[in-house]
């Protein structure tokens, strides 16, 4: 059993695309990143709650249906798959991070949002995607000194290999370019 | 495939320094949660926390730094073993620091630095990995360093884990509404949310080859991981259980065993009523008969990322003693934990244990843990 990346989506600012398709579509000079997956028909079904989500959640729930459509891999509601997620960024959750506590503190100190406060935590927006693309495999996130994906994915592997899913989506989110990896056994 | 030992683990808690201090106070029966004098809790709906003792708050180093300072000092770890700090969402304070105070430099809060931190403060070789999956943050951990073991990549790992009380944790789940308004009673009949608490601690793992050219200690041998996710919702388990199940049958798997072997069981137990009935649900699908079964949190309160590396490392102190020790704070048990879930301790000698965890946005993790013993 050989296992392999079987697939890949990528998202910049301008535009989006997918590896072994060979799909390159620029987007921002007729729709914004918010409207992307609606205009675009991105999702098999609307993603419910998107337009409250951060942009990071909604930029993962874009290369995670680009990265499955890549692959082959098909998705409904009715029906959750063993595929885990791992995923790696910059700063982590950083920025949701200071958003709930100066909204906190601005707030008087006394009433917190539980809106902004699920999004600390830097597996959040993995686990949106999760929801939506009814991903029930292992799910965190994974960051070494130079947010490098190689020990991720070699991580992916070991996780199929001892059954805790099927397939792992590796994520590596960037302010350049974000990456999702389908990686999956080739028999 | 390579067997997996723990070979060395320390523990700082509530209830001090000293993986057999916390051992000896959840025995007693005595909790360690008191009432929180670290900030300002008149805001919210509870007042209660388990604070490690001799911590400084916002006063130049961070709590995790302190706790892991503590845990730390004087220990030898083997300088090659490769390194993961587990974490819900590592230097909080910092953050505060940062919007009250403006102090800090850009990007201060970022795992990456705890990541140095805690490499200066181990002496190791390797610049290590951050994992982070809610409240099963160093239970995955701990799978993650078992494979890369089991599978012959390396020879031994170091797992760190820590989480500290403070005011941005306890106001997020304040406004959740996920606090008991005392101290949290697990898995009891009026157990109404979790109470907030901070550990840290490691364990080191090698490969029992590693082990025996070593003369290190067996103290466990970690035979099964599972992970999963509900894939339902950002903050509720699923409430039959079946996402726990899942990770708890890929452990068993992963470990080779039937659920018969399974002998005790470390629970999650938050203390929240979705968590609680959810674990029991789980267990209820799973096993057969009954097990002994206990939460720590009680005593120690939830420690977050930390607390699956907290209550494995107490598990196996059942293995070293032939003691379970009881759910403390729980005196009569809710309907599904009954006949289950310890009042009191129970003299076992057990060959394996089944620890959970389970977090935000739907994480569950397994772990199988078999008793020790000599090279």
């Amino acid at each position: 059993m050989s296992i392999e990346i079987l697939g890949s989506g990528w998202l910049t600012r301008t535009a989006y695309g997918s590896d072994k398709q060979n799909r390159n579509i620029e987007y921002a000079s007729r729709t914004t990143l918010r409207g992307l997956g609606k205009e675009d028909g991105l999702f098999v079904y609307p993603v419910k709650n998107f337009g409250r989500f951060p942009e990071l959640a909604q930029r993962v729930c874009y290369v995670t249906a680009l990265a499955l459509q890549d692959a082959g891999l098909n998705y409904s509601k009715e029906e959750k798959q063993d595929i885990g997620l791992l995923g790696t960024d910059e700063f982590g959750c950083e920025s949701a991070n200071l958003a709930y506590f100066q909204d906190y503190v601005d707030g008087g100190r006394s009433m917190a949002r539980a809106n902004l406060f699920i999004y600390t935590l830097p597996s959040s927006p993995l686990a949106e995607a999760a929801v939506h693309f009814g991903l029930q495999g292992p799910l965190f996130y994974y960051r070494n000194q130079d947010a490098s994906v190689d020990s991720l994915i070699a991580t992916a592997r070991r996780m199929i290999a001892d059954g805790q899913a099927d397939y792992v989506m590796v994520y590596e989110l960037d302010s350049e370019i974000d990456r999702c990896h389908v990686i999956g056994s080739v028999d | 495939m390579n067997k997996v030992l723990i070979t060395d683990y320390e523990l700082i808690t509530p209830y001090g320094l000293g993986a057999d201090v916390c051992w000896q106070g959840l025995l007693s029966g005595e909790s360690a949660l008191a009432e929180l004098d670290r900030f300002d809790t008149s805001e919210f709906k509870s007042s209660m926390g388990g604070l490690v003792p001799g911590l400084s708050y916002h006063a130049g180093q961070s709590l995790v730094s302190q706790m892991l300072e503590k845990v730390l000092a004087g220990k030898t770890i083997p300088k090659d073993a490769k390194l993961s700090i587990a974490t819900l969402n590592g230097e909080m304070d910092k953050i505060e620091e940062k919007v009250l105070y403006d102090r800090g430099k850009p990007h201060a809060s970022c795992m990456t630095g705890l990541l140095r931190a805690a490499q200066q403060l181990s002496g190791l070789d390797d610049e290590g990995v951050v994992i982070s999956s809610a409240c099963a943050s160093s239970t995955v951990a701990l799978g993650v360093a078992a494979s890369a073991i089991r599978n012959g990549d390396i020879d031994c790992a170091v797992v760190i884990s820590c989480d500290p009380v403070t005011e941005f944790l306890y106001s997020g789940f304040s406004s959740l509404m996920a606090l008991d308004s005392g101290a949290s009673r697990p898995f009891d009949e009026k157990h109404n949310g979790l109470t907030i608490g901070e550990a840290a601690g490691y364990a080191v793992l090698m490969s029992e080859t590693r082990a025996k050219e070593e003369g290190a200690s067996n103290l466990g041998e970690l035979v099964g991981w599972g992970m999963s996710n509900d894939a339902n919702h950002m903050t509720g388990p699923l409430r039959d259980g079946s996402g726990l199940a899942r990770s708890i049958r890929i452990a068993l798997k992963v470990a080779g065993i039937e659920e018969q072997q399974i002998d005790f069981i470390a629970a999650h137990g938050t203390g929240t009523i979705y968590n609680d009935l959810m674990e029991m649900a789980a267990f209820h699908d799973i096993f057969s008969s009954p097990r002994p079964t206990y939460s720590v949190k009680g005593g120690i309160g939830h420690t977050m990322g930390a607390a699956g590396l907290v209550e494995a490392v107490l598990a196996l102190k059942t293995f070293e003693t032939g003691m379970v020790p009881p759910s403390v704070r729980m005196q009569i048990p809710e309907v599904s934990a009954a006949g289950w879930v310890l009042d009191q301790p129970l003299a076992l000698e057990a060959d394996y244990v089944l620890s959970t965890n389970a977090g935000f946005g739907g994480v569950n993790a397994s772990l199988v843990l078999k008793k020790g013993g000599d090279q």
